[in-house]
């Protein structure tokens, strides 16, 4: 199995990378292969069996402007999970608006599916959010909004919240999709 | 990008300097000096020491006191952070915090309040994986302080390594202790190290030792040669 772990951070091998980039790719493990947003192209996006878009600073919004990002995104096909910066990414390809919504900090988090499992509190660390549109379904929220989303009829998702801490059951789950889906 | 170190003098702080340093330019440290022994968010033994060691790095420092009463330290903090903002022209804070998301939320927004980036090139870092890295890059950790039972007296003074690292284990298996003192179980105090430009020689220590905890004060020091 091989699964993109996409470093959506300001720079190649950021500092930030630490703290966003390599918590994923440990839950992963040997599946991970962690590239920059800035390095993906066809031929990898061809030979990976899913992808984890990460998350970023709470200064950083460069990956907002990265078209070349967000374009792929909208035409992969395979199992896709959006971490926060990454769900942004995820909703704004597939034709949502990205709205400013600060939160940082621990919130209770209401699962109505639970596809990626139960959460019930997360740890969040944005200063944008989403308003998906009607291709997504809301399959967890707060007070601030929805906090897991699916693509309709694709085993694509984005959480709002940062699933390395406290929640790594999350990307446990979405591993597992990949595996019964092969 | 000019970074500012929350350093408390410890192990992780150490290493989050380190590796901060192999990416971007530290141009000073903070230390945050609480009065408060309970304080979640600065308290170290031995925090005299960071003028030491600020010296030995050879890395400006700015510290700033405060009473340590719980949320009002977060305006110190934020002062402390205004201050090397507009002093260094600094752009962002690194911190060495792994675990603790108290810590985490609140210096993110302070960090946020000032426009300024945070860093924490240690989280969620298996904790073991910490403890390991800095006793083989070679740094040279004195155990300042325990503050849980079962550590008793005689893991005061004492130099972190690979057979001390074994008897964390035991203690976590056994007792839930954080290996890495994440929970606050235990202090360092870094003497030496692969970004020191001199090693600090301890030659005095004070030991107090009560009720499960203790602290070892670093009283005389002196230049390794």
């Amino acid at each position: 199995m091989n699964i993109l772990v996409v470093d959506m951070c300001y720079k190649k091998d950021s500092l930030s990378g630490y703290e966003f980039v390599r918590p994923i790719a440990s839950i992963v493990g040997d599946f991970a292969f962690i590239v920059h947003r800035s390095e993906i192209d066809n031929t990898l996006l061809h030979r990976s069996d899913g992808m984890i878009l990460c998350g970023t600073a709470l200064q950083d919004d460069e990956y907002i402007r990265d078209e070349h990002l967000t374009k792929l995104v909208q035409r992969y096909e395979k199992p896709l999970l959006g971490i926060c910066a990454g769900m942004q990414i995820f909703c704004l390809a597939h034709g949502s608006t990205i709205i400013e919504m600060e939160e940082i900090g621990m919130s209770e988090v209401n699962t109505v599916h639970d596809d990626l499992g139960i959460v019930s509190s997360a740890y969040h660390l944005h200063k944008k959010g989403v308003l998906p549109n009607d291709v997504f379904i809301a399959l967890a929220k707060n007070q601030a909004g929805p906090q897991i989303v699916k693509l309709n009829n694709k085993t694509q998702y984005g959480v709002m919240f940062h699933p390395e801490v406290r929640n790594c059951h999350v990307v446990k789950k979405f591993l597992d999709i990949i595996c019964q889906g092969r | 990008m000019r970074l500012a170190i929350l350093f408390s003098g410890g192990k992780d702080s150490c290493l989050a300097l380190e590796r901060t340093r192999k990416l971007e330019e530290v141009v000073c440290l903070v230390n945050i000096k609480s009065a408060n022994t309970e304080s979640y968010m600065f308290h170290t033994p031995n925090a005299h020491l960071v003028n030491l060691q600020s010296e030995a790095l050879g890395i400006p420092l700015f510290v700033k006191a405060t009473e340590g009463e719980k949320e009002k330290e977060l305006d110190d903090l934020k002062s402390a952070l205004q201050w090397v903002k507009d002093t260094y022209d600094v752009e962002g804070v690194v911190t060495g915090a792994i675990a603790s998301t108290y810590q985490s939320i609140r210096i993110q927004k302070v960090c946020n309040t000032l426009s300024l980036w945070c860093f924490n090139p240690l989280w969620q870092m298996d904790q073991f994986d910490v403890v390991k890295e800095v006793i083989e890059s070679g740094y040279e950790v004195f155990v300042s302080g325990v503050f849980a039972y079962p550590m008793e007296e005689k893991w005061l003074g004492r130099t972190l390594t690979e057979e001390m690292l074994k008897e964390l284990c035991d203690l976590h298996k056994n007792y839930g202790i954080s290996p890495s003192g994440e929970g606050g179980e235990f202090e360092t105090t870094v003497l030496d190290g692969p970004i020191f430009k001199r090693g600090i020689k301890v030659l005095k220590i004070d030991k107090k030792f009560k009720n499960n905890a203790g602290v070892a004060n670093i009283v005389k020091t002196g230049w390794k040669i």
